[in-house]
């Protein structure tokens, strides 16, 4: 997917003057092609997050639209005051893109690991949260970013992540249906790749469950709102995310669904506590936090038949 | 250290310094009437800078009927935001905002915050956390040399700032790209928050270090408007960043807040302003 946002990045540059790329010292073999083409709007920062982000800060202040791209948590923790203070507060139009979503760098370790990110760029007062699932659900929302030009978050899988959608795909911002029926009494909601195990979760189980249940990828957190209507009149809810269940697109859903008064069940499924010694392939730690398609199956299956009505 | 006045400076506007000087002295009064007034803290920071200040805005050119973030010929930055009570008195003295706002400093609701707070008119960035000054002001001067647009970009920090990790990426940053329309005015007061600069992270040899990352570096007196000017002033065609080590004293202008750390955090009382007015207004 990184190789794909930059292709992006080039085309949308082929027209508009205003672009800029700031990396981190990250992107080799991937970064370049943008480099070479572009050289007055990049920017290799060195491995210095903190600084990086508040350039990107000054040169958006002269106009551009500036995309700063790290890997997992380096541009999100490591500059989170920047990004607070410096984008956010003065609502300019820069992209924290980070690379590496959930456990995709798998036996890098812990430090590598964005089980996080969603939940403190979440907690900002002004950044739109951008999740996409595969190729296509990128394509719709990078000229949305564009397009709105205000601080935003962008997170994306390493590379390789198995197609969900048929292209082309519009209107991001009010999710798109994965499968299942147009109103049905149970809802998944799911965000980023971890959309392809959850799709391959619901084929596993019984034809006569999985028909009522309406699958929804969001590549943009915003959509949880537009959807209100159809996650309060479903029987249960499901949301799964390749990252921690407290903050992210889970904890979106419950405070949506409190603030509306409804009352309809939850399960929130993400990262599990306790695994932050586990390093391993990123199929290996799928596994390991029970977020792999036979683990999710169980769990749909466990949660949902308990809230169908009796007919 | 003096900077040698003769050598290559921009051809000043003559009377600069009686303006910058009357400035000052303005500003001064008006910083101690709004910190005891708001009962606020860092008076003695504001007047440690506000000279830098001063000469700043009568040299570079920010004019305040055409100003709008971001977009004036030259930018000035005040990354050390606690002497925000500074930054007010100068911008209300020349006529960025109705200078009667300055009886609101600190006040609820009020537009003038504690801290250097962006959408007052003139102010660049919302400052208070330290260290976000130099990095922001260069990516404008970074941004700015790529479409070669003229101007400088004069960024104030305080020392004690210093000790911050961005600084010294920055540092890197801006030698590398050789952003000479980029200026540093350190205030150099020798004090922070708990004791002096060298008992808590020692910084001296300061002039070494910033010339080690390759600054073209000055030690000025911080108080002397021509000394500041000229280092504002200099055509710096050496493809290296400037840095301007200005030599401060904590509470400048007031004998007895001269020098002393709790001054940091003490408004003056009733009695103390008019000692301190009267001080300031005889000099």
């Amino acid at each position: 997917m990184r190789s794909d946002f930059i292709g992006h990045l080039r085309s949308i540059s082929e027209s508009r003057e205003d672009t800029f790329l700031i990396v981190g010292d990250l992107g080799y073999g991937v970064v370049e092609p943008f480099k070479l083409a572009f050289p007055s709007r990049f920017l290799n920062a060195g491995v210095a997050e903190q600084s990086m982000m508040t350039v990107a800060a000054g040169v958006a202040s002269q106009g551009s639209t500036v995309f700063v791209y790290s890997i997992a948590n380096f541009p999100t923790f490591r500059a989170l005051e920047q990004i607070r203070n410096d984008v956010v507060a003065h609502q300019l139009p820069v992209t924290v893109v980070s690379v590496g979503a959930g456990l995709a760098y798998g036996t890098l370790g812990y430090t590598h690991h964005a089980i996080e990110d969603l939940t403190i760029m979440r907690a900002l007062d002004g950044i739109d949260i951008y999740s996409p699932a595969d190729a296509a659900e990128l394509a719709s929302v990078m000229p949305v970013i564009v397009a709105r030009k205000r601080p935003a978050y962008l997170r994306l899988g390493k590379g390789g992540e198995s197609i969900i959608h048929e292209w082309p795909l519009t209107n991001p911002e009010r999710g798109f249906l994965v499968s299942g029926p147009p109103n049905p009494d149970l809802m998944i909601l799911s965000t980023g790749a971890i959309g392809s195990n959850v799709s391959a979760g619901i084929e596993l189980l019984h034809p006569d469950l999985s028909k009522r249940i309406a699958h929804y990828s969001l590549p943009l957190f915003e959509a949880v709102e537009s959807l209100f209507a159809s996650l309060s009149n479903s029987s249960g809810i499901i949301t799964v995310e390749e990252h921690t269940p407290s903050g992210g697109l889970g904890s979106l859903v419950l405070e949506t669904l409190s603030a509306g008064q409804s009352k309809v069940p939850v399960k929130r499924i993400g990262t599990k506590r306790g695994l932050t010694k586990v390093v391993g392939s990123h199929d290996y730690l799928l596994r390991r936090h029970e977020l792999d398609p036979v683990s999710l199956a169980k769990e749909i299956g466990n949660f949902f038949p308990g809230l169908i009505p009796e007919h | 250290m003096h900077f040698p006045a003769q050598a290559g400076i921009r051809e000043r506007r003559s009377g600069l310094s009686e303006k910058s000087l009357a400035l000052a002295k303005k500003s001064r009064e008006l910083i101690l009437k709004m910190t005891s007034q708001a009962q606020a803290a860092h008076v003695a920071s504001s007047l440690s800078v506000i000279d830098l200040l001063a000469v700043s805005y009568e040299e570079l050119r920010i004019d305040s009927d055409f100003w709008s973030p971001w977009a004036g010929f030259d930018i000035l930055i005040l990354s050390k935001g606690h002497a925000a009570a500074a930054l007010y008195a100068l911008l209300g003295t020349k006529g960025f905002f109705p200078r009667k706002a300055l009886t609101h400093y600190g006040q609820d609701d009020g537009l003038l915050g504690g801290h250097a707070t962006f959408g007052v008119p003139g102010v660049e960035l919302s400052t208070g956390s330290l260290g976000h000054g130099l990095p922001f002001g260069l990516g404008i001067a970074l941004q700015r040399k790529r479409l070669s647009k003229p101007g400088r970009v004069v960024v104030i920090m305080s020392d004690g700032e210093l000790d911050e990790g961005t600084t010294w990426e920055s540092l890197l940053i801006a030698n590398h790209h050789m952003l000479d329309n980029l200026i540093l005015l350190v205030d150099r007061n020798r004090l922070q928050s708990l004791e002096g600069t060298e008992d808590t992270l020692r910084l001296e040899p300061l002039d070494e270090k910033f010339r080690a990352f390759g600054w073209r570096t000055e030690v000025i007196d911080g108080h002397n408007h021509n000394e500041i000017a000229d280092f504002i002033n200099f055509e710096n065609d050496s493809r290296k960043p400037s840095v301007g080590i200005c030599e401060t004293l904590k509470g400048k202008g007031v004998s007895f807040m001269e020098g002393n750390v709790k001054w940091h955090y003490r408004p003056p009382n009733a009695d103390e302003l008019n000692k301190a007015l009267d001080e300031v207004c005889r000099s």
